[in-house]
């Protein structure tokens, strides 16, 4: 394959910065690869990909030492006009990208931008919606796409100019299971028949990784791992060292010193199988004890029904929940199912127009103090000056259950933000500003702590940092109740597991119950974790984690399976 | 349901604010016209009934802090079928005695200052104050404009200084000419007056006679009378800074209105503290034409022949000097009232400055006097307001009575029907607001009312005019 | 109010959503320079009911006639009471007293407060004149794709920062007003109860509470935006496609309109030069009276 793009002792530094962000990076890459570039937050992997359509340095300030070639001509002499039409860079959210009103404007932007003949845009515009599935849809509003089809239509304006290259920046960190899978179909597409070659940097590494054909790992602004797939997959100690969330397959195999072909569970299970014979044997696997929740207290509904508009559908259809102090419920299902509407409701934020939601059994409020809220974009929860201000703002307004103004800072010290109670939260990390909005509610105690998506764009290590913080509230007596797309953090974390789909109940039961549910899991546009099906496959087991997995796995092959 | 309601709340919200802003905006919707029949109010001794009740439109409050009332012209058609009216707002409206509004014309940048029909009532002249100082002709069936002269030709304009020439009064005799008095006042820093003025003929084709022929009148002019025979022209003039360089130095002046020759001219005697005798309003020719009589602003009424002979004078209001403070009332009106002769005077006024207060009421102010040719006065009556107007109808004088500045009395406001010549009140018809204009025939009494801003801020009365129909006609 | 698509430009198949974008722009300069341009009360309000017209064409939604009248109201009500009640020029008519002069203290520190007529009317146009901007204003970007608003504005040869600024700042605005709508929700589902307190210095501060993270917001989306559209091609260099040819009866319109303007300006300063005493040409004095009585 001959080459696209050549870095060659390639470094940056911001303008506002001291150090530099990507530093000697000597980088080839072929035409027609797919390369998925990963690395914990704040490595420079943005930095890296706004290089190579020449955003830096001819739009964004500092020094460029170094060189690129883009197609063999030096990135500094071309203009981001014109290196645009070879490299495309998306990014992460949709609606930070899309401005056009409708399908047809947004995607011939790019084309006009080019000078392209009117006639011949109306074309290229079908000619790419129908390349990532949008076909048809020139005329629709934008607001009428879902989260996945927004993203789509994203790449579809990048797309139009037919680069040869796609830089994808998270393109899949904000969206559930299903748009993130339509989505990498498509680029998979692009890239096994059109021969785009596609850089795409993410956190999901499980659902990316089996797609790539390199990978590439970085860390404090250096290229500190690159090989194929199927090394990456020999070697993920590089990934589970920086907190990457490699697939479960993977990670089961490496538990268990078996080199993993690919990410498959079909894979796993062969390779498993060929090192561990004995394993398939079916036994009782040790179940999960899970504390008994106190009884006659807690989130109580009855009959919940709820529409936006009188005439429309219910998005609340009858829903009957009881859920003890100290549990921590994983609320699931796909976009549209009522699961954030459910939550309103809970903390009062809405209220119900048949049936009733209790908490301790009084009736709730509107913006009931009892019940805590973490909303999908913590960021809009942030407000003071500092983190200290931000965290004791509910105290100083009269939440909390008469503790001390200093019982704050153990908390600090818990969530790994101690030092920084002067810092600006805003100008935080992504984790820690989660973090930060976690503790500004959990300081007050509230009786039912909710969560809209907490974990979504976090990494491994920030998503156990939450956990930690969540488990420790339960153990209190508090209720935890989380909106999830991610299977695999549910099935770990999460004692019991409802799942919604059309604004009802499907399934309520443990994690290990529900997961095993594919009509249910179907329905909910949700699939059960890796691990799971592994065991299934494995031993028609129910693991619910990697560490169940390997635990029985090894296990088994000495023979014992002991409770 | 509550956001149905909120819904519902808003839209009716803006649209009554729409309303209500076109209601203002667009006074021809409001229904004001005409009253019903269940609505039938009688003067105060029953001779008239209300048949009409106008409203104007908008117009700038006065109070009694400021000089004048609230400009208006009524007059009827000779004919008596039609009511015309010249409002502040530059507003020409002509209605039907039901009070059906039949046109109406703005005229535009001008102020209207004289307003008179034709006497075959087939025209209405309309004298404005602007750049251009027209008389305007309309059709009085139509609206529509014939024909228009502007004064400016003669007596120019500043429009820098805004000084600007106006028609400051019109009046028609009997054989179908009109006769328009212009006048372009200039007061310079140092307090010195220049005066351009006027007197245009047209006769009932539009065609005009200037008065004098070739040069203005230096003086001030701003009534005019005619005999109705169309021969016999008289004008009286004012000058609030005499001097030897003025060419017009009598005061009441006499030309043939056929030949514009100047048959002769009377310089009336002054009467102390005044340097001057100034007349603003008159002289009037008799019906006879044998007599004419004039009144002048310090108070003195002037009775002489149709040569020009000066009969007699009287002193309606002398002016009293009280607590070191000269006072008078005003001589304002003359009319003649068959073998009669009537005089008005209005407020009180300190001589030194208006605007400063009085320590008493003149007593001969705001009263009508009756003399007879002899000279003798028959009867006074006082008013209790100012007398804003005086008509005369066979043998009743048909006052308007406005505001008393110094009493503030607001019960005297109306119209009062006199009987002559005991001017005794036959009738009148009271109203809220002072009443700034009248127009008067045997059958019917048509009166304008302003409104007037009260000392503490409230407001009464409108900009209306109201129509009184005679009884037992 | 919290719902972004309100807010934001959505397609539809109406007369006014057809109209080209140029058309539209015109037609927007030509009634603010009315709007401005007019003094009268008549032909304002009429301009402002056309201006609702152009709505009901559009078939603006019920949620945007609400947010429309909304704005309308505050617009018409809030500059009537004000200058009811501060007006100063001569002449002036009290139609009511809200506070005698003769009261002890306030009165007399105050001379007294009351409603004057001349005030309300005076208001009243103000309130015309941004309430037509306001309703024109919202129309365009209710039915106008911020793409094509950017097209036109590049050929029209506005600068492409000035012109990606605007169309930025319209398109975020609506996601803008929706983000602030959630912060105030997340401050009193944590106690602090923004707008129901009349202490100014709480105001001040729920201004700094809600202005930190919509301002992060929208300095971290504004950077992406133009990222995306540098990525996409949008800069300085290149030269773009041009706009589809303006339809000849649009055209048309549009400077028949300006057209109108131009003759309206001049004789708009006709009449200002001959009220302020400096020219005056006799003939004209049909358009004087025109100009004095409508206009």
């Amino acid at each position: 394959m001959a080459g696209i793009l050549e870095c060659r002792n390639l470094s940056f530094t911001y303008k506002t910065r001291d150090l530099p962000s990507i530093a000697n990076i000597d980088l080839k890459i072929e035409a027609g690869d797919f390369i998925l570039c990963t690395g914990p937050t704040g490595c420079g992997k943005s930095t890296l990909l706004k290089a190579f359509n020449g955003l830096i340095p001819h739009e964004i300030s500092g020094t460029i030492c170094g060189s690129m070639l883009v197609r063999g001509v030096n990135s500094l002499d071309s203009s981001v006009a014109e290196l645009s039409r070879t490299v495309g860079l998306m990014f992460q959210n949709p609606d930070d990208q899309i401005f056009s009103t409708t399908v047809v404007d947004e995607v011939g932007f790019a084309l006009e931008n080019m000078g392209m003949e009117q006639g011949a845009i109306r074309e290229r515009v079908s000619e790419t919606l129908a390349w990532v599935g949008l076909a048809g849809r020139e005329q629709g509003s934008v607001h009428a796409l879902s989260g996945g089809e927004r993203q789509r239509l994203a790449l579809a304006a990048v797309l139009a100019v037919r680069p040869r290259m796609l830089a994808l920046d998270e393109p899949i960190s904000q969206m559930d299971p299903r748009g993130a899978m339509e989505l990498l179909q498509v680029l998979q597409k692009l890239n096994q028949e059109l021969g785009i070659t596609l850089v795409v940097v993410e956190h999901r590494l499980h659902e990316v990784m089996p797609l790539c054909q390199h990978v590439l790992v970085m860390e404090e602004g250096s290229i500190v791992w690159k090989g194929t797939r199927r090394e990456a997959f020999r070697d993920p100690d590089v990934f589970l060292r920086m907190g990457l969330r490699i697939p479960q397959t993977v990670h089961i195999c490496h538990g268990l010193g078996v080199v993993a072909a690919s990410a498959t569970v079909e894979d796993a299970v062969h390779n498993i199988r060929k090192a561990y014979p004995n394993c398939g044997s079916v036994v009782k696997t040790a179940a999960k004890i899970i504390p008994i929740a106190q009884a006659n207290s807690g989130v109580d509904i009855r009959g919940l029904e709820f529409r936006y508009d009188p005439k429309g559908r219910k998005i609340l259809d009858g829903i009957n929940l009881s859920i003890p102090r100290g549990q921590f419920v994983a609320l699931m299902g796909n976009n549209g199912a009522g699961k954030s509407t459910l939550l309103h409701h809970i903390c009062g934020l809405q209220q119900a127009q048949t049936g009733q939601v209790t908490v301790n059994g009084q009736a709730v409020k509107a913006l009931d103090r009892r019940v805590g809220m973490v909303m999908q974009n913590p960021d809009l929860m942030l407000f003071n000056a500092t983190v200290e201000e931000e965290i004791t703002f509910g105290l100083r307004h009269g939440g909390g259950r008469g503790q001390a103004a200093s019982d704050w800072r153990p908390l600090l010290e818990r969530i790994g933000l101690a030092g920084l109670e002067e810092r600006f939260p805003l100008a935080l990390s992504q984790g820690q500003r989660v973090r930060v909005a976690i503790a500004s509610l959990l300081v007050c105690r509230p009786d039912i702590l909710l969560l809209d998506e907490p974990t979504t764009g976090q990494d491994l290590g920030h998503i156990d940092d939450i956990i930690v913080l969540l488990q420790e509230y339960t153990a209190c007596g508090g209720t935890v109740i989380f909106c999830t797309h991610d299977t695999e953090v549910a099935a770990r974390y999460a004692e019991r597991v409802i799942v919604m789909t059309a604004g009802g109940v499907v399934a309520d039961a443990p994690p290990r119950d529900v997961f095993s549910r594919e009509d249910v899991l179907r329905s909910a546009g949700l699939r059960a974790p890796a691990a799971l099906r592994v065991s299934r496959e494995l031993y028609g087991g129910c693991a619910l984690c990697v560490e169940e997995v390997v635990g029985y796995v090894q296990q088994a092959s000495m023979g014992s399976n002991a409770c | 349901m509550k956001q149905k309601i909120l819904t519902a709340g808003l839209f009716l919200l803006l649209l009554g604010s729409l309303a209500g802003l076109a209601l203002h905006i667009f006074p021809e919707f409001q229904p004001t016209d005409g009253l019903s029949a269940s609505s039938k109010i009688s003067s105060r001794v029953g001779r008239y009934e209300k048949t009409a009740e106008i409203l104007l439109g908008k117009v700038e409050i006065r109070g009694y802090k400021q000089m004048g009332s609230t400009p208006g012209l009524v007059r009827l058609s000779p004919d008596g079928a039609r009511i015309v009216v010249g409002t502040e707002a530059g507003e020409v409206l002509l209605f039907d005695l039901q009070g059906g509004r039949i046109w109406s014309r703005k005229i535009g940048m001008g102020k209207i200052s004289a307003l008179e029909f034709s006497q075959d009532s087939r025209r209405i002249f309309v004298g404005e104050n602007s750049q251009q100082g027209a008389v305007i002709c309309i059709d009085a069936a139509t609206g529509s404009e014939r024909w228009r002269k502007a004064s400016v030709d003669e007596l120019g304009v500043d429009i820098r200084q805004k000084t600007f020439p106006g028609i400051m009064s019109i009046t028609v005799d009997g054989v179908g000419n009109s006769y328009a008095v212009a006048l372009r006042s200039i007061r310079f820093p140092n307090g010195k007056t220049e005066y351009f003025a006027r007197i245009y003929k047209f006769d009932d084709q539009g065609v005009m006679t200037l008065f004098p022929r070739d040069h203005n009148l230096d003086v001030w002019v701003s009534w005019c009378d005619v005999d109705k025979n169309g021969t016999n022209l008289v004008f009286a003039t004012s000058d609030y800074t005499p001097g030897p360089e003025r060419k017009y130095k009598d005061n009441i002046y006499a030309f043939d209105a056929q030949t514009g020759v100047l048959r002769w001219s009377q310089a009336l005697p002054t009467v102390a503290p005044y340097d001057r005798t100034n007349m603003r309003f008159g002289p009037e020719i008799s019906t006879d034409g044998k007599y004419l009589g004039g009144v002048s602003a310090d108070g003195r009424a002037f009775f002489l022949d149709a040569a020009g002979k000066l009969l007699w004078v009287r002193t309606l209001s002398a002016p009293q000097k009280i607590q070191g403070i000269y006072l008078n009332a005003t001589g304002l009106h003359i009319r003649h009232v068959g073998e009669y002769v009537a005089f008005s005077t209005g407020n009180t006024y300190n001589r030194a400055n208006w605007q400063l207060p009085t320590p008493v009421e003149h007593p001969q102010s705001n009263s009508i006097f009756l003399f007879d040719r002899d000279g003798n006065l028959r009867k006074r009556r006082n008013l209790g307001g100012m007398v804003e107007e005086l008509k005369v109808t066979g043998s009743q004088l048909i006052v308007a009575v406005g505001r008393n500045i110094r009493t503030k009395d607001t019960a005297v406001h109306g119209m009062v029907a006199l009987s002559t010549p005991e001017l005794d009140i036959v009738d009148s018809m009271p109203m809220e607001g002072p009443c700034v204009a009248v127009a008067a025939n045997d059958a019917y009494i048509v009166g304008m009312e302003a409104p007037l801003q009260m000392d503490g801020g409230e407001v009464i009365g409108a900009y209306r005019i109201h129509v009184w129909k005679r009884l037992g006609l | 109010m919290y719902n972004r698509q309100v807010w934001e430009a959505t397609p539809a198949d109406t007369p006014v959503h057809r109209l080209d974008v140029r058309t539209k722009l015109a037609l927007l300069a030509a009634i603010v320079i009315f709007a401005v341009g007019l003094e009268g009360p008549r032909p304002l309000f009429l301009l402002f009911l056309l201006s609702l017209g152009f709505h009901v064409v559009a078939r603006s939604s019920v949620e945007r006639w609400k947010i429309l009248i909304i704005f309308l109201l505050v617009g018409i009500w809030g500059a009537m009471v004000s200058q009811a009640l501060f007006y100063n020029q001569e002449p002036r008519t009290m139609i009511a007293c809200l506070l005698s002069p003769t009261t002890p203290w306030i009165g007399e520190l105050t001379g007294g407060i009351f409603v004057y007529r001349e005030g309300l009317e005076h208001g009243a146009v103000q309130a015309l004149r941004s309430g037509i901007m306001l309703a024109c204003g919202l129309l365009i970007c209710w039915t106008t794709d911020p793409r094509q608003l950017l097209q036109c504005f590049l050929h029209w040869k506005m600068p492409y920062p000035i012109a990606f600024m605007l169309i930025t700042s319209l398109r975020f605005l609506p996601v803008i007003f929706e983000e602030t709508a959630i912060v105030l929700t997340a401050q009193r589902l944590r106690g602090f109860e923004p707008l129901r307190t009349l202490s100014p210095i709480r105001w001040v501060r729920t201004a700094f509470y809600v202005l930190f993270p919509i301002l992060a917001r929208a300095l971290r989306r504004a950077a992406t935006l133009a990222l995306s559209v540098e990525s996409r091609g949008f800069g300085r260099c290149g030269h773009r496609s041009g706009m589809a040819a303006w339809p000849v009866v649009e055209r048309f319109a549009c400077l028949t309109v300006f057209t109108g303007i131009t003759a309206g300006a001049v004789l708009k300063t006709l009449y200002s030069l001959q009220f302020n005493g400096i020219v005056y040409f006799p003939g004209l004095r049909g358009v004087y009276d025109f100009m004095a009585v409508w206009l």
